[in-house]
């Protein structure tokens, strides 16, 4: 039974708790004399707060605490510490919490919310953030140098609206364009974006007489909860207890730390009793974070023969009112930002930039769903521009085996092959051949017209049959398209995890670690590692569910895809740790030497005369003799990992070692365009990724049909929507829309290549994020191929589309 | 967050208009309330008093008389119309059932609801104003039949009285065969406000009919299509063209707006003739 614990598809080991509804989520719990907070929000983009008068509010009967800005002088950051607990002085977004209300029942907050009132005096939003950068722009932050960060890592700019200016330099881009047959330069953007998760955030605080707190809430990390309250308040990490239960969907947007500093404040200003808030699903849109906005501007220089020369790259980031830890996500796609292609010369900023938006954090990706759609819709339009199919000139330009990244690290056999996931996806979707049974009749080569121009409806004929091409009928288009996609972990080069596996007296095994479960399925697959290596049957691990800082040992944040990895070592380690406690104990009791032990099923025995054997269950509290001695005691076993051989980056040039791992992929999708309605059915959605090796392939598969689904709604159907003031016009499920079973591919065909990775625990790394990233592109690609029209702006809503392909015939 | 209410449950219309005729601006009609309890939650109604009239009976029911007109109660839900089914000649009212909404919100919200609620974008509006939709509506002074083209009276406004209970729509029976389709555009395939709607019913002795929503104020029916067939189709789509004024919103732009009414109106006209062909009409 213990035989195939790695590569098999385990059930997930939530599941009958998830499917009963008896999970217990931080919203479900209350603790005796729980107090409800409610929260007013600003009605401003970007105002100044003159006064806030709470009398009526605290006169309310049962309020027990009202809470402003002026009362909680904190500044709370992951990165960069910008973000006040409620706006300190001026709201800096529509959306942002200017007051909190604690009260004995959620009416009565909400009542008391409605009478206190703010005297606000409105300043100039700043929305769009481009025109952040112009030098009359409105300052979000005029206190930016004042702010706390690690300066060499991020580097803002006081006087100006960037939070941080990531800088990369890799040969000389400017002499290479010189070199270069032709040099290809466009614009793109994306809008920001929300999570969405199914359980909006909710966090219960306790601040406790003595002076301690504790902390219940929906977090991905709770060791950085943890670290950056005590950090905030001034208090000991040893004060704070912080507990993560069940977790209902995060992507991202529960890193970090959120709404736990003001429910502490709001405990203790309320006398100590424990408080509880809950995000409506509103606030989770227009108070919560969301993604950022990105514009990039790409500039690529290639030679005849479809070699990239030469790239230059802007990222304009729209981190919102807040970039605490956003500049980190102008960083990361930094230096990965030109995707998993060989490039000698690359000129690289991209710039966090400050505007008064709610503000963006880690969402699923981290960046490089952004900027993913700039570089693999660039490629195609260079490689159409060379009239070279799209998979040929990547081919030509992908990493491979001795060259060596942006930041100057060498790829070697064990990084991973993009080429051969793009080979995989290229050979399922059949590309070179015409699509499916659209009608047959060949449609033009999009890639053959010049840019701008369409004529979808007249489309010539000639082109060769090279597969991307759209066949049509009815109005309607078949077309192919391909994109390629990389990701590394983005965390700071010290970041750590560790393990405890505490035997019970049955020979069960208690699993602690720290990442948390809110719907990989991360806790089955370290599951599945522990009882590999401690050779046991899967059953016996019992995955302890509640992270708690009190108990559980430290991890630095579920987040970055990293956690089957760096978890799973530190598991490794734990085994190891507790096997040798066995065999030290076991070999004593049998008077042998421990590496005369084995371990197999629960049992020690002697190799060379298995009938010399002791049940763990004999072992794991301590072993004892006939005569009642007894030695040995209670097996605990620990182990630790930290990331190994990480660099800083250069400040000037972004040089260095960033990635623990890079894991590479690729999709290829074939859709249907209605171009009388501008509809897109995707039909089937091919994605492959280097996994190193698979752990659960369910649960791989899970990740990877969830993150394409995840990317069809950031492709097709997902933005904030803002007026002119700046008032987020759609924070609602009845205006943004998020894929429903109806939209989503009709098949998606999860493809895993294993080149095994050296140091991953069994050869694998993470593949978290990776499915959601370049999904958009690979479905503008398919556009462009089926009708000649690109698309450089998301979401390709079908309206969007429509425009694009009906440019002059439309009226208003 | 509700606000504090008193909860009426009423089993006679009466006692309905006696509870409403109380409490005036304060009272509010509660049939399935997928509207109403959202917009007391968001503030856009302010209802003290909810008068709950669906245990009144008979006005869940939906009914078709001797002479084929179709009667149904104002608290009929949207699936009971679509499980009881539609006589012949009315698919267009089920079609625009099917896609209101999704099955859950179906299982409470009412035919009854949706027309007095009033949305532009309503989407059971246009087919009961092609099929020539009534209103039956009780007040202390009795009872009063309005079509349902003069019933909607602009952006979730009625001709209805403060004293007044919708207790049926009512469809009469065509004079002859007819055929009926519908239409909507919504951003994504899966459950959506409509973007634009549209119906369309046809018979020979009352001509073609054509409806859209979400492109006025109101849901509306096109007028001067008088004489016009299946085979008019330029004069249909011009009469149309001129006929709406859509908006600009988060849910799309009037340009779109415009070109997918003129879609749609063509996708509705197609199924008209195919089942004309077939012989329904």
């Amino acid at each position: 039974m213990t035989e195939n614990l790695i590569g098999g598809s385990f059930p997930r080991i939530d599941g009958v708790e998830k499917v009963t509804g008896s999970a217990t989520y931080a919203a479900d719990m209350k603790l005796p004399g729980m107090l409800y907070a409610r929260l007013l929000t600003s009605p401003h983009a970007h105002a100044t707060i003159r006064d806030i008068n709470t009398e009526k509010a605290k006169a309310l009967y049962g309020v027990k605490a009202v809470l402003t800005g002026a009362d909680l002088p904190y500044r709370v950051g992951l990165y960069m510490v910008d973000k006040p607990v409620l706006a300190d002085g001026k709201a800096r977004y529509f959306g942002e919490p200017v007051a909190a209300v604690a009260a004995i029942s959620e009416e009565i907050a909400e009542e008391a919310v409605k009478l206190i009132e703010v005297d606000y005096e409105p300043l100039e939003p700043v929305l769009d953030a481009k025109k952040a950068l112009e030098a009359d722009a409105p300052l979000v932050h005029p206190d930016l140098d004042s702010y706390e960060c690690i300066r060499g890592v991020f580097c803002p700019k006081g006087g100006t609206n960037i939070a941080n200016h990531f800088r990369l330099k890799k040969g000389d881009a400017e002499e290479a364009f010189t070199r270069c047959d032709k040099i290809i330069e466009n614009e793109f953007y994306v809008p920001q974006v929300q999570h969405v998760p199914m359980e909006t955030h909710a966090s219960i605080a306790h601040w406790k007489p003595k002076g301690n707190i504790e902390i219940w809430t929906s977090a991905q990390s709770p060791f950085a909860v943890r670290h950056l309250l005590s950090v905030a308040l001034g208090m000991s990490q040893s004060m704070i207890r912080v507990v993560v239960p069940y977790l209902g969907g995060a992507f991202g947007g529960k890193a970090g730390i959120h709404l736990e500093p003001l429910v502490a404040l709001l405990s203790k200003a309320a006398g100590y009793r424990p408080v509880r808030i809950v995000a409506t699903r509103e606030q989770e849109f227009m108070t919560l974070p969301c993604r950022q906005g990105l514009h990039a501007r790409v500039k690529t220089g290639v030679n005849a023969e479809g070699r990239i020369l030469s790239q230059e790259i802007e990222y304009i980031w729209d981190a919102g009112a807040y970039a605490d830890y956003g500049v980190n996500i102008g960083r990361a796609s930094g230096y990965s930002g030109a995707g998993p292609y060989e490039i000698d010369n690359v000129k690289m900023d991209s710039l966090t930039v400050y505007t008064t938006k709610p503000f963006g954090t880690a969402y699923r990706g981290f960046g490089h769903v952004e900027l993913f759609w700039a570089i693999e819709s660039q490629m195609d339009i260079v490689a159409q521009e060379l009239k070279m199919d799209p998979v040929e000139f990547r081919m030509k330009n992908l990493l491979k085996p001795g060259a060596t990244t942006i930041t100057g690290e060498e790829i070697t056999k064990y990084t991973g092959s993009v080429r051969k996931c793009l080979e995989e996806v290229a050979k399922e979707i059949k590309w070179g051949e015409t699509c499916g049974d659209g009608g047959g009749e060949t449609c033009g080569d999009g890639g053959a017209r010049g840019r701008g121009e369409s004529a979808p409806a007249d489309a010539p004929t000639n082109a060769p049959t090279n597969g991307r091409h759209g066949s049509r009928s009815k109005g309607k288009v078949r077309a192919k398209g391909i994109a390629v996609l990389h990701k590394a972990p983005a965390m700071p080069p010290n970041t750590a995890s560790s393990a405890i596996m505490k035997f019970n007296e049955d020979a069960t095994v208690d699993l602690l670690v720290s990442g948390i479960d809110y719907g990989q399925g991360t806790a089955t697959s370290l599951s599945q590692i522990a009882a590999h290596e401690l050779k046991l049957p899967f059953e016996r691990i019992h995955f302890i569910w509640n992270k708690d800082t009190d108990f559980s040992p430290y991890d630095w944040q579920t987040v970055a895809s990293r956690f089957t990895v760096m978890g799973g070592l530190s598991i490794i380690k734990a085994a190891e740790d507790a096997t040798r406690q066995i065999k030290d104990v076991a070999a004593e009791a049998l008077n042998v030497k421990p590496d005369a032990l084995e371990v197999k099923d629960g049992v020690v025995f002697v190799k060379e005369d298995p009938s010399l054997a002791l049940d763990y269950t004999d072992v794991v509290m301590g072993y004892k003799f006939d005569n009642g001695n007894s030695i040995g005691g209670p097996v605990i076993g620990r182990g630790n990992y930290i990331a190994e051989g990480l660099t800083n980056l250069d400040p000037e040039t972004g040089q260095g070692l960033p990635a623990l791992n890079w894991t590479y992929g690729a999709h290829a999708v074939e859709i249907e365009v209605d171009t009388r309605t501008g509809d897109i059915e995707i039909l089937k959605l091919a994605s492959a990724f280097d996994v190193g090796k698979v752990i659960n392939e369910g649960l791989c598969r899970g990740q990877v049909i969830g993150g394409c689904v995840q990317g069809v709604g950031s492709a097709i159907h997902e933005q904030y929507i803002y007026d002119k003031a700046g008032r987020l016009l759609n924070a609602s499920l009845t205006d943004y829309k998020i894929p429903t079973v109806k939209d989503i591919p009709h098949e998606i065909t999860p493809i895993f290549v294993e080149t095994p990775h050296d140091k991953g625990p069994f050869g694998a790394r993470g593949v978290a994020e990776h499915p959601m990233i370049s999904v958009p592109p690979v479905i503008a690609n398919a556009i462009f191929n089926g009708t000649g029209v690109r698309i450089k702006e998301l979401p390709l809503s079908p309206e969007r589309v429509f425009l694009a392909l009906n440019p002059g015939r439309s009226k208003t | 967050m509700l606000p504090e209410i008193c909860y009426h449950s009423v089993t006679s219309v009466d006692d309905a208009l006696a509870l409403l005729k109380r409490h005036g601006r304060d009272a509010g009609i509660l049939a399935g309330g997928t509207d109403l309890l959202i917009g007391m939650q968001d503030g856009t109604a302010c209802v003290r008093h909810l008068i709950d009239i669906k245990p009144i009976p008979g006005l869940g029911e939906l009914s078709v008389s001797d002479s084929g007109d179709l009667a149904i109660g104002a608290c009929a839900t949207i699936n009971r119309l679509l499980e009881e089914g539609v006589p012949p000649g009315m698919e267009a009212l089920a079609q625009a059932a099917d896609v209101l909404a999704t099955y859950q919100i179906r299982n409470r919200a009412t035919v009854g609801g949706n027309v007095c609620n009033a949305s532009p974008a309503c989407d059971l509006g246009p087919p009961l104003l092609v099929l020539d939709a009534e209103v039956r509506a009780v007040s202390p002074n009795g009872e009063r039949t309005i079509p349902l083209k003069d019933f909607f009276t602009g952006v979730k406004c009625t001709c209805c009285g403060p004293d007044e209970i919708v207790t049926h729509i009512m469809i009469p029976a065509s004079p002859g065969p007819r055929v009926s389709s519908f239409r909507k555009r919504q951003r994504l395939k899966g459950h959506d406000l409509a973007m634009v709607n549209a119906a369309a019913a046809y018979s020979r002795e009352a001509g073609l009919k054509v409806a859209l929503g979400a492109v006025a104020e109101t849901p509306i029916l096109i007028g001067g299509l008088d004489g016009a067939g299946l085979d008019d189709r330029a004069k249909v789509l011009d009469t149309v063209a001129n006929s709406i004024s859509p908006i600009d919103d988060v849910r799309g732009s009037r340009t779109y707006r415009l070109k997918m009414a003129e879609f749609l109106v063509g996708e509705v006209l197609d199924e008209l003739v195919a089942k004309f062909k077939e012989g329904q009409a």
